[in-house]
């Protein structure tokens, strides 16, 4: 008589990519903010449609175009823009900083995960997020305000690349942060001032010289003045550097917080 | 045995007497408050003072060229007031609401209703000590406000009454969500859904004119169009509604909605199960 004996699970083979891995920790990290979307969607874009109506009816008796564009239509990609890489950052530091705090964060250490792929989940759902909430507010804006689109490659590269830095900013700075109030004081004095003073709310060449120079060694005008370039066919600043400074800063940016996770600098005791 | 009998043993204290009000259980509400408010002065007085200055370099250089024919200095100066009542009354409802949440989760709240507090007490202690709070981190923006815009009190009594009355108002409805939301993501639907939008639609960036008929009928119904008009015409500028109508609207709003406050904590409204 035999006996027949279950086979034990055996170990799964992983080829180069652990693509399950990848995607479970991707869709994790979707989820997390979609569980709580009117926090993570609804409310960011409500607040950035505020600012619009607000800043159209305070200013746009007074400045009726920037660069030979009406002004409504100058401001809405700056806008949009500035709530993508908004919402991108919170998503990964909020992510990093939650796990790190609630001691959650070796479940997603433990696996067999290697530090690129665990930065490809984590880029990923920052991307997923800033997109999302910029396309809604395009989509929002669009039904009051007819804005142009000029050239969707501008507007394709400089959204991925502007979510793609501002998450890996995000994971940088969730590391780094020990507590909720240095994330909040890096949100507050780091990432709000730089998207704020980027040439949103107006155009680079009005300022005096001095700002305009300023304003050039800002990466976040780069992204803004490419971005907005692809809805209103006008630019302040250099088209092609642009592409090479949101490439290059992105390359670095994604050398940091990688050797970041494979030396286990603030993760691993 | 006989050594623990020879043991001095210090006389039980006498079961303190109170009063009608309990000074010393209010003092202690307020002192654990601004307690955690200093500790945090860097985001609770430095991350507003930031922020506004920011709203106001950022008008300062869309405006731009246009300064100089007077147009751009009027708006600033309109906006100047409203800039100032927007800090003082999202930050008087959100310290106090941000505390009574972080209670309630933490279960600390309960350590309140243990002690010899009135329902009433409690609620002035969070309430005074979140004005207290709003208008320490409004100060330095009032002062950066005047610098830039020129903007100077014409009617110092008036504004320091909306002061009060508003922040009360604010005070108190912070205290309200606190009670009301159960989690964190509750309150911050009620400040993105509720707060945010009535304060820019109150006329802080706007006169009241320039806004759709839909948006002005709003704006009438909401509180702190009133505080923000009446705060203007204390700082010399222009204003729809007459003081003494904007004061009462303030403190009759802050009547009922203490009264609401006051008796759902006595109820044990979301706190005790």
């Amino acid at each position: 008589m035999t006996v027949l004996l279950p086979t034990s699970p055996q170990p799964r083979a992983v080829g180069s990519i652990n693509w399950i891995g990848l995607k479970t920790l991707y869709v994790k990290e979707v989820s997390r903010f979609l569980k709580v979307f009117t926090q993570t969607v609804a409310a960011p874009v409500v607040t950035t449609l505020l600012f619009y109506t607000i800043f159209a009816l305070a200013l746009g008796g007074l400045v009726r175009d920037a660069d030979g564009v009406p002004f409504l239509e100058f401001l809405a990609p700056g806008l949009v823009m500035m709530a993508l890489i908004q919402n991108s950052f919170a998503n990964t530091s909020s992510s990093m900083v939650i796990s790190k705090i609630q001691g959650n964060i070796v479940d997603v250490l433990m696996p067999p995960l290697s530090p690129v792929e665990l930065l490809c989940g984590y880029v990923g759902g920052g991307i997923t997020r800033g997109i999302l909430v910029g396309a809604v507010t395009f989509a929002a804006i669009r039904v009051f305000v007819p804005v142009g689109l000029h050239d969707g490659f501008f507007i394709a590269y400089h959204a991925v690349a502007a979510s793609m830095m501002l998450s890996l900013l995000g994971i940088i700075g969730g590391i780094w942060a020990d507590k909720f109030d240095q994330m909040a004081a890096v949100t507050n004095f780091v990432i709000v001032p730089l998207s704020f003073l980027s040439g949103t709310f107006y155009t680079i060449s009005r300022l005096p010289e001095v700002w305009q120079v300023i304003a050039h060694f800002n990466p976040f005008f780069y992204m803004i003045d490419g971005f907005r370039y692809g809805f209103i066919g006008q630019s302040d600043g250099t088209l092609v550097l642009g592409l090479f400074v949101m490439f290059g800063i992105n390359l670095f940016l994604a050398i940091v917080a990688w050797r970041m996770l494979t030396t286990g600098y603030k993760l691993k005791p | 045995m006989t050594e623990m009998a020879t043991r001095p043993v210090a006389a039980p204290l006498p079961p303190r007497v109170l009063g009608l009000v309990n000074w010393l259980g209010i003092a202690t509400v307020m002192r654990a408050e601004l307690q955690v408010y200093r500790r945090f002065w860097l985001m609770t007085v430095g991350g507003p003072v930031l922020s506004m200055g920011l709203y106001l370099l950022v008008f300062v250089l869309a405006i731009g060229p246009s300064r100089i024919d007077g147009a751009g200095d009027a708006i600033l100066r309109f906006m100047a007031p409203g800039m100032v009542m927007m800090t003082l009354l999202q930050w008087a409802s959100q310290n106090v609401a941000f505390s009574v949440v972080y209670k309630k989760l933490e279960g600390i709240f309960a350590d309140y209703l243990s002690v010899p507090v009135m329902p009433w007490e409690l609620v002035f202690g969070f309430v005074v000590s979140s004005m207290i709070t709003g208008m320490i981190t409004t100060l330095p923006v009032l002062i950066m406000v005047m610098i830039v815009t020129g903007v100077t009190f014409t009617a110092p009594l008036t504004a320091l009454a909306v002061v009060i009355s508003s922040s009360a108002m604010m005070a108190v409805f912070g205290f309200l969500m606190g009670l009301w939301a159960k989690k964190w993501d509750g309150l911050s639907a009620v400040i993105g859904f509720l707060i945010v939008p009535l304060t820019f639609l109150s006329g802080t960036f706007v006169a009241i004119d320039r806004f759709p008929d839909w948006a002005a009928a709003i704006m009438v119904v909401n509180p702190i169009y009133y505080a923000v008009d009446a705060f203007r015409g204390a700082m010399g500028g222009p204003h729809d509604v007459p003081i003494w109508v904007s004061l009462t609207v303030l403190v009759g709003t802050f009547v009922v909605l203490l009264a609401v406050t006051g008796f759902l904590v006595g109820r044990g409204w979301r706190i005790k199960s």
